[in-house]
């Protein structure tokens, strides 16, 4: 395959394979491509400086979220907390550990690394620096991505309260509440970080 | 309309770069400069991963809803609860806004992702020239709905954790939990294996 040079101006819909002149669009506009009708492009207003901003105040929010009791179950006098991380650990002990690991990943484990990738790829970029590694990276996030399910989480929460609300007390704890937190700042870093945007900075630098 | 395709370009997965096709070496794969990823003018035997994983799917879904997501055991007695069975324990418990939720999330989206792909598996097989728009939007919805069917084993992970109360009461993980878990996750690579342009591809070269 030969290397684009003068196709750098052209850009396929990842949807139709339509193929059209890369759009020049103001910032907080988007495009959509006329034949399938998804999204073409889109582009947001200072993407990197954003998600970098939203993405070191999730890191923060990720600490109490995780750390902190999420919310407590009192029944006859008895009290018993746990935190975010405490239904993988009790799957696990109770011999379902795959099922665990899977909560685990994407309630914890696939947030907290898009959070830190974000800071990894935004930071230098900000700073006027492409390092080496940028482009895997980038590569991991985009794979990472499908895989967060901070805001699936909080419904299961929901329903598990409902649930329990006829047997016992169920009780919100600070840990809770960190979490409403950070989930709207990691929904505003991916909402902010547009690969495309990062990609052709880094093709810039070339 | 003119594709990418019918130009002899192939646009890179992972940053959108576009290249143009030349022949390569037996043996050798193709790789973007920018970003390194593989370079496919399709995604690679899309049809066949998809529906090996929609099959896979389909046979994780019956152990799924007949075997209990969880057991809440009260006082030495056990109740243990499938999906459709936890549907119809919240529309007791909290009312049907919350039962619809878990109507829709848990029975809804993953049977609904599960016919939807295997009609657009077919639709493409069939070379259909139904509706492509219609059909790309409903790949897009498919893919993005998938992973809100976690919901309930959310709920569980957490009542397992917090129900833990010893003699008084405890809830335990069931067998339907890891099939359900096994569908979401086998039907989330099932929708990622599928080439929307391949919907588009079949309608070139009819007309």
């Amino acid at each position: 395959m030969l290397d684009p040079g003068d196709l750098h101006t052209l850009l396929a819909c990842t949807d139709c394979d339509a193929l059209y002149e890369r759009p020049a669009l103001t910032p907080g506009d988007s495009a959509r491509c006329t034949r399938c009708g998804s999204v073409l492009l889109r582009n947001r207003p200072d993407p990197i400086g954003h998600a970098l901003a939203y993405s070191i105040a999730g890191l923060i929010l990720f600490v109490p979220a995780n750390f902190f009791t999420y919310f407590s179950f009192g029944l006859q006098g008895r009290v018993q907390p746990s935190t975010i991380t405490g239904g993988a650990r009790a799957l696990a002990e109770a011999g379902y550990a795959p099922l665990g690991a899977l909560i685990f990943f994407t309630s914890v484990l696939a947030p907290l690394l898009t959070l830190l990738l974000t800071l990894c790829i935004c930071l230098p970029l900000k700073l006027g620096r492409v390092l080496p590694g940028t482009r895997r990276l980038v590569i991991f996030y985009m794979r990472l991505m499908p895989w967060g399910m901070l805001s699936v989480y909080l419904l299961g929460a929901m329903v598990a309260i409902i649930k329990m609300g006829d047997y016992g007390r169920m009780e919100l704890g600070h840990g809770f509440y960190a979490f409403l937190v950070l989930l709207l700042l990691a929904t505003k870093a991916q909402a902010s970080l547009q690969p495309d945007a990062i990609w052709r900075q880094l093709e810039a630098a070339r | 309309m003119t594709t990418a395709a019918q130009l002899g370009l192939v646009s890179c997965e992972g940053c959108r770069r576009l290249y143009r096709v030349a022949p390569i070496s037996a043996g050798t794969q193709a790789r973007c400069t920018l970003c390194g990823c593989a370079l496919h003018a399709r995604k690679p035997d899309s049809l066949r991963r998809t529906w090996a994983l929609l099959i896979a799917a389909l046979i994780l879904y019956v152990p799924a809803n007949a075997y209990p997501v969880m057991t809440i055991i009260f006082s030495g007695k056990g109740a243990p609860s499938t999906i459709l069975g936890g549907v119809i324990e919240l529309f007791d418990a909290g009312g049907w806004p919350i039962a619809l939720l878990i109507l829709f999330a848990s029975v809804a989206v993953p049977l609904a992702k599960m016919v939807g792909l295997a009609f657009l598996a077919l639709s493409v097989e069939r070379r259909s020239q139904w509706n492509p728009r219609k059909r790309t939007r409903m790949y897009k919805i498919i893919a993005v709905i998938g992973r809100w069917s976690m919901i309930d084993m959310f709920m569980v992970s957490i009542l397992v954790a917090i129900v833990h109360l010893g003699a008084i009461a405890t809830v335990e993980p069931g067998l339907g939990a890891m099939a359900f878990a096994a569908v979401v996750v086998l039907t989330i690579f099932a929708a990622e294996s599928f080439d929307p342009r391949l919907v588009w591809d079949s309608m070139e070269h009819d007309q």
